[in-house]
């Protein structure tokens, strides 16, 4: 979420005409930009505003804003289409920009945080010349914007049919966020997150990779949720050419029938991951083009990822979180340590460096953080001083959970493939009668 | 509850299509919106100034003023768009009509706290701020006498009290129209209030103490 720098220049006259602030914000490359907190009209003048203007333009759809009207004086479209825009509640940073100065909304593109495009796009930002001194965002459905109409309503309209018309379509100019391409790491595990909606990205379910024969589907799962599903694919390659495989085992991503995705061993099936020039790439099958693809209209749990004919939506992008971080030997995780019952120490061992993290004295019904490099195994050594041999833990991280048991006042695990996903991890151990983890 | 504030005229010259209508809304673009309401080049200058400024202020486009950041490009698309404000800003008694329409206008803000619908009561704030928003431009200004310039400031500034004494109305826009109409006319008699574009004035509380001063002063030139 962006920052509000909240610069309170309260301008109230003696006579309470102006209750406007300022309450600057920064674009995405930091860059404070002059923002104001207006003062909103009568109801009487949003009731007035709303039916004129959809009168006058009755092709266009006028959109709810505040006091159950779209009209309102809290924000321009500058305000909404490069700030308020980009939040996941628009609403609740309503900025004017540009009130004082026509050309203070110029800030986001000349710090690099938006680049001109020469077509229309979607998403992306539009804007007319300085003499009209206005802004859109483009919508998926070519033609059509979204712009706040200066001091009154909020509209879904199309190009031509706005106040600021007529003006010629090479008036206009789009911009896109800048956003560097990332360099993908060969041998590095990333979770493949839709661009559609991040709460989704692509997984397999336990049961595909633990029997060998089986195969797909691939399929679309919240990372929040899904149970027993795993996300860490790891791509090998170079340039735009990789393959993909299903995080440390042999299988891997191949097509499946004509526009169908599996897991099949060792699969030498070349995929293309090429920039989108957003901060998304799209994965093409190399021979037919095809890319990776969320049918229908939206992301669902459970949908299967296909394979389909190249377009522009967001649906065909995807971004690559890093999971390892392979790339970044300094990438730390939080580790938090739960004691039920258990009292002594606990140490990490790096597999790869041999280096160890000694968490000395946990007492019963502690909790204790401490942070650990995650880009190789570890193996957890405990030595239990409770008294009581019989002992219990359990390892969680978002994607999978390890338990053990031992009988003895020390004891080593195996370096679970846990650690392959990444953190934050939870380490639960206990020496009471019954584990911990199915509480 | 009651009609409008304003009662509606009968104009000397209707618009052939209105908002509302089917032929309206089969209208593809905002350039053909502009197409059908210029008044025809034999109609206009035939209008008395008082019709051609009650055609004006019925203008089906009027409104898009307020559509832009800086009203002053609104005001400027809007001379750019519709030849009736441009024959109106040719008539020598344009600013007088447009003071005792304002006059009339303000005379009723009262009405607000009578049983009046929203949508009524926000035309009547709305096109209390278009009058104030279009006729200080200096298209009205520069061919009007000293005494008429005094008595629009004079109107202006009871105007500006008016809608101090119904803040809850006018707040938002209702305020900053009033004093953009004043700045521009302090401007355009003295010089002294804005180096660059007047819809770029900070109306601090110092630029607003400033205001009411020099509005002051006209005034009591008139006397």
């Amino acid at each position: 979420m962006k920052k509000a720098i909240l610069i309170l220049t309260l301008f109230i006259s003696s006579l309470s005409s102006f209750a406007d602030y300022r309450a600057d914000i920064t674009t995405p490359n930091g860059s404070i930009v002059a923002a104001w907190i207006m003062d909103d009209m009568s109801i009487s003048s949003k009731a007035y505003s709303d039916s004129y203007w959809s009168s006058v333009y009755p092709n266009a759809q006028m959109l709810p804003t505040f006091d159950g009207y779209s009209s309102t004086y809290r924000f321009n479209c500058h305000g909404y289409a490069w700030h308020m825009s980009e939040l996941s509640n628009p609403l609740s940073s309503a900025r004017w920009i540009g009130r004082d100065n026509a050309i203070d909304e110029d800030i986001y593109w000349t710090d690099g945080s938006y680049i001109e495009v020469s077509a229309p796009t979607y998403p992306a930002k539009v804007t007319w010349p300085e003499s009209i001194n206005h802004s859109a965002i483009t919508t998926d459905q070519p033609g059509w914007f979204i712009s706040k109409w200066g001091a009154v309503p909020l509209m879904r309209h199309k190009w031509d049919d706005t106040p600021y018309a007529p003006y010629s379509s090479s008036d206009l100019k789009y911009y896109v966020r800048n956003i560097p391409s990332q360099s993908i790491v060969s041998g590095g595990i990333y979770s493949v997150v839709s661009a559609l909606d991040s709460t989704y990205e692509i997984g397999a379910h336990e049961l595909t990779f633990s029997r060998l024969t089986a195969k797909g589907p691939i399929q679309l799962q919240r990372n929040d949720t899904a149970y027993g599903f795993y996300y860490g694919w790891q791509f090998n390659g170079s340039g735009e050419n990789y393959t993909i495989k299903f995080y440390n085992q042999n299988y891997g991503l191949s097509p499946l029938g004509s526009s169908g995705l599996q897991l099949s061993y060792n699969s030498t099936t070349t995929w293309k991951v090429k920039p989108s020039g957003d901060g998304y790439f799209y994965i093409e099958e190399a021979v037919s083009g095809q890319r990776f693809t969320i049918p229908g209209s939206g992301a669902t749990t459970g949908t299967d990822v296909q394979l389909a004919t190249p377009a522009s939506g967001l649906n065909q992008k995807w971004k690559l979180v890093p999971i390892l971080r392979v790339d970044d030997p300094y990438a730390r995780e939080t580790m938090t340590i739960a004691s039920y019952g258990y009292s002594g120490d606990v140490v990490f061992t790096n597999q790869t460096t041999s280096e160890q993290t000694t968490v000395s004295n946990i007492l019963p019904g502690t909790f204790k953080t401490i942070y650990l490099k995650t880009t190789n195994p570890y193996t957890i050594t405990f030595t239990n001083g409770s008294g009581v041999t019989q002992a219990y833990a359990s390892l969680d991280n978002p994607h999978g959970r390890r338990n053990w048991a031992w009988n003895s006042s020390t004891y080593t695990t195996d370096n679970s493939n846990i650690w392959t996903y990444g953190g934050p991890y939870v380490l639960r151990i206990s020496t009471f009668g019954e584990p911990p983890w199915d509480e | 509850m009651k009609n409008d504030i304003i009662n509606s005229k009968d104009l000397a010259y209707d618009y052939p299509i209105k908002p509302g209508t089917v032929q309206w809304k089969q209208l593809k673009n905002n350039e053909e919106k502009i197409k059908v309401c210029l008044i025809p080049e034999n109609i206009l200058t035939g209008l008395s100034t008082q019709d051609l400024l009650d055609v004006c202020l019925e203008y089906p486009l009027l409104n898009n003023i307020y559509a832009f950041t800086d009203i002053e490009q609104g005001i400027d698309k809007l001379f750019k768009d519709f030849n009736g404000i441009r024959e109106l800003s040719k008539r020598p008694d344009a600013l007088d009509k447009f003071i005792n329409e304002y006059k009339n206008r303000a005379g009723k803000i009262g009405a607000l706290n009578e049983n009046f619908s929203h949508i009524s009561k926000g035309k009547f704030i709305f096109g209390l701020s278009t009058i104030e928003a279009i006729s200080s431009r200096k298209e009205f200004l520069k061919s009007s006498s000293h005494s008429s310039l005094a008595k629009l400031m004079s109107v202006l500034y009871e105007g500006y009290e008016g809608k101090k004494s119904n803040s809850d109305y006018f707040k938002g826009l209702g305020f900053q129209t009033n004093l953009l109409s004043r700045a521009s006319l302090i401007n355009f008699r003295n010089g002294t209030l804005a180096d660059g574009k007047l819809g770029q004035l900070q109306f601090d509380a110092q630029a607003i103490d400033k205001i009411d001063l020099q509005s002051r002063q006209i005034i009591e030139s008139l006397n």
